[in-house]
């Protein structure tokens, strides 16, 4: 589990990261490590996608990291309610369908995102579509009742 | 306003009173076509119907003109555009069919005394009749009291013979013989007195040649009474009312108070001994020799130049101051420098001429006129030329006259002929207009009863403005007025276009001016011109004329770029040719606002279309950038779900 921490520390350290950003995860780590083992293992699907996916931004994340923590209410609670002892938080995180919830929670917020991306692609789409007919139509009006002389252009 | 009745029966009823049978046709009655006609309310009256060709320009004075010798015009009216003058029935058979042999006192009380009155009141309405000729006089059955003809029915003098002319017209052509003065009245009726007292016309049966041969010869007093038996008591009175000079002859008031065997004296003309031979012919007098002169202009000329004249008429005639005058005329010879246009050889003769005769008329450019007939000339050239030329003489003779007055002006000429100059070239001024458009159109100008000259409603008689468009309406078919000539040459012909732009202009219109007119097709400028006419003369509809016109209009209609534009225009042409207004008719078309509005929408539009053009252009950029936006909305609303998810799963866990 320290390596997993380690590791999540370590590509935690990039630009944003300020010096109190580490002196919180110390105290908590100090005061609630089981709480902090619960939020770390639950978070882990983040991580995977911060690795796995280059166009992971911010934004994504911050989606990803709502519905992770939809998930993750349940357990902390628990482990809040136990005043953070181990064997509870060990329990918690070890249970299979919290981890699959976790999991499955990550993968629907990517989901949610990319379908609702490609509706509003198809929608966009659909009203320029719409627009070009339109102006067409308005083009062919305009030809029609203003260039048609052309043919029959006054002799004088 | 008249109209026409069943046409078969060929019957005109005019002033919807005067039913005029045109199967009568009655002798020509003061030298008109002439037709019975009838009162048609309970009088029942029958009159005599008059049909004008070119009467006298100061006709509507004539009109008013009543005088017991005269019988009087009774009404006037248009029917068909065509003047009709209806008047009463001469008491008896004319002079021309027996003359009778009358009395000294028969001829003062029924020919002297009455004419001489007529004379003297047309004399202060500054008239002249003109028309003292036996075929125009009319005499009551047993009466013996002469009658005239209605006066100013023709152009004046038009249809006096060479024998009833004094000399100073009767060398004219009797187009160019004008209004002339109250002494070649005096003439004619002296003429008609010897006629009546021998019984027959003096020197009867010799061309008209001939007779002014015989009048220059030896004076038309001598020509006219020589081996007659003139009765005594008239001889003195003849001898002064026949004398070529006009000054000799009595004015009217000498002849109000005649009497019997009352003697008149005439200063004689003394002839030369020596006579002048010019063309093979002795002259004996200066009158003569200005006749001849413009017979043989050539040889006069060199006798001119070899001062023969100035001597003859010195040492022959004792005429130093005449002699001298012409002396100075012929110094002119030499080329003075002036006005190329003027043929100094022609100016000198017409100078030298008016110095020999000053009675006499204008020699000019080979023919003997009065300046102010010129626009009569004109009109007998265009309608019955006498020869080829004829017109284009005329033509010429005018268009220089009206434009190089002062030439003619400072040339000394006698006082008639400049004052007649002066107006002419007055009238060509006011007129504006310039070549043969300003010819065209001066017998109109000079005279409004004038009909319209084209040679196609000639026999139309049309000499009113509405008349000729009602008449255009008629005949504006395609087998009257072929598609080609329409095109080419416009509705109208010179002459039409020339009537019709007089009219306008005595109304105080100008329809186009010349410059408008360039940009135009004929057909079009001639349209608006009719348009103008419609709507000044208050015409009735001219839908045939419009119908015709519609091919044409709607080519035309080709400017207008908008369709919806040109097809709306093209129903409302179509209405407005049924209705025939013309005015409505030509403005559906001719209108610049319209034009010019219809030209800003369709720039408009042309801007319009490039823009939606660029914008459809722009679509694929436009596609990245709403993929990017596409993409960021798709992620707020996944947030937004995950932030109630979120929320639900927070109410979940603490307050379930």
């Amino acid at each position: 589990m320290a390596s997993v921490r380690q590791a999540e520390a370590g590509t935690l350290r990039a630009p944003g990261f300020r010096w109190w950003h580490g002196i919180i995860f110390g105290l908590m780590l100090s005061y609630v490590p089981g709480s902090l083992l619960v939020a770390g293992v639950l978070l882990l699907p983040m991580v995977a996608l911060r690795l796995f996916d280059p166009n992971a931004d911010g934004q994504r994340l911050m989606i990803v990291l709502f519905y992770v923590g939809a998930v993750m209410v349940h357990p902390l609670h628990e482990a809040w309610a136990a005043n953070g002892d181990w064997e509870t938080c060990i329990a918690q995180i070890t249970q299979p369908v919290t981890l699959a919830l976790d999991w499955l929670a990550a993968g629907a917020a990517w989901l949610v995102a990319e379908a609702s991306a490609i509706g509003g692609r198809l929608w966009n789409a659909e009203v320029a579509r719409r627009e070009r007919k339109s102006i067409e139509k308005r083009i062919a009006y305009l030809q029609d009742e203003w260039m048609s002389s052309d043919e029959g252009a006054p002799a004088s | 306003m008249a109209d026409t009745q069943a046409d078969n029966s060929q019957e005109l009823l005019i002033a919807e009173r005067y039913l005029i049978s045109l199967d009568h046709k009655q002798p020509d009655f003061g030298g008109c076509a002439t037709y019975g006609a009838q009162d048609m309310t309970a009088s029942g009256a029958s009159y005599l119907a008059l049909a004008p060709f070119a009467p006298s320009a100061r006709l509507s004075e004539f009109m008013f003109f009543r005088h017991e010798s005269v019988i009087p015009i009774q009404t006037h009216e248009y029917c068909q555009g065509a003047l009709w003058l209806l008047c009463p029935h001469p008491p008896g058979p004319s002079l021309a069919e027996s003359l009778g042999l009358w009395t000294e006192s028969q001829l003062i009380d029924g020919v002297i005394r009455p004419f001489a009155g007529l004379l003297q009141k047309l004399e202060a309405a500054n008239l002249t009749c003109r028309s003292i000729r036996p075929d125009n006089m009319f005499v009551g059955q047993g009466l013996h009291k002469v009658v005239l003809g209605p006066l100013g029915v023709t152009a004046p003098a038009e249809k006096q013979s060479v024998l009833f002319e004094p000399l100073s017209s009767a060398v004219c052509r009797p187009s160019a013989r004008g209004e002339g003065t109250t002494d070649c009245d005096i003439f004619s009726l002296g003429v008609i007195i010897l006629a009546l007292a021998i019984g027959k016309l003096p020197l009867e049966g010799l061309s008209d040649a001939d007779i002014l041969k015989r009048r220059f010869e030896i004076g038309t007093p001598a020509a006219y009474m020589q081996d007659q038996k003139v009765p005594v008591g008239l001889r003195s009175l003849l001898t002064a009312m026949l004398a070529d000079d006009p000054h000799n002859r009595p004015s009217p008031r000498d002849l109000v108070t005649i009497a019997p065997s009352k003697v008149f004296t005439v200063r004689p003309v003394i002839p030369a001994r020596i006579p002048l031979m010019i063309g093979g012919n002795a002259v004996h007098t200066p009158q003569a020799l200005a006749w001849y002169a413009g017979r043989h202009p050539a040889e006069f000329s060199s006798l001119l130049q070899r001062k023969v004249v100035s001597n003859w008429l010195h040492g022959e005639l004792e005429l130093s101051v005449m002699a001298s005058l012409i002396e100075q005329a012929s110094a002119s010879f030499l080329p003075a420098g002036g006005s190329k246009a003027v043929d100094p050889a022609t100016m000198v003769i017409t100078h030298a001429i008016s110095v020999l005769d000053p009675a006499a008329p204008m020699f000019w450019g080979g023919i003997w006129f009065w300046p102010e007939t010129l626009p009569q000339m004109m009109v007998q050239a265009t309608v019955r030329p006498d020869n080829p030329d004829d017109e284009r003489t005329v033509r010429n003779i005018l268009s220089f006259m009206a434009g190089n007055s002062d030439a003619f002006l400072s040339a000394h000429l006698p006082q008639r002929q400049r004052q007649q100059i002066s107006a002419l070239s007055g009238a060509a001024r006011r007129m504006a207009l310039k070549g043969a458009e300003l010819v065209r159109r001066f017998p109109y100008e000079e005279n409004s009863f004038l009909s319209c000259l084209s040679k196609k409603c000639l026999d139309a008689r049309i000499s009113v403005p509405e008349g000729l468009l009602q008449w255009l309406n008629r005949h504006v078919g395609i087998e009257d007025l072929p598609d080609d000539m329409l095109a080419r040459s416009g509705f109208l012909d010179e002459q039409m276009r020339s009537f019709l732009e007089m009219h306008c202009a005595r109304q105080g219109i100008i329809p186009l001016s010349q410059s408008q007119k360039a940009g135009l097709p004929g057909w079009l400028a001639d349209l608006s011109l009719l348009a103008a006419v419609q709507r000044k003369f208050d015409s009735a509809p001219l839908s045939f004329l419009a119908q015709r016109a519609l091919p044409l209009l709607e080519a035309e209609l080709c400017q207008w770029r908008s369709k919806s534009s040109r097809a709306r225009r093209r129903v409302r042409l179509g209405k407005a040719a049924e209705n025939g207004n013309l005015g409505v008719f030509l403005a559906t078309v001719n209108d610049p606002t319209g034009l010019r509005l219809d030209q800003r929408q369709a720039q408009e539009a042309e801007a319009e279309i490039s823009n939606l053009m660029r914008v459809l252009d722009e679509a694929p950029e436009r596609k990245a950038a709403n993929d990017r936006e596409a993409r960021n909305s798709g992620e707020f609303f996944s947030l937004l779900t995950g932030i109630a998810v979120a929320m639900a799963s927070i109410w979940l866990e603490f307050c379930q």
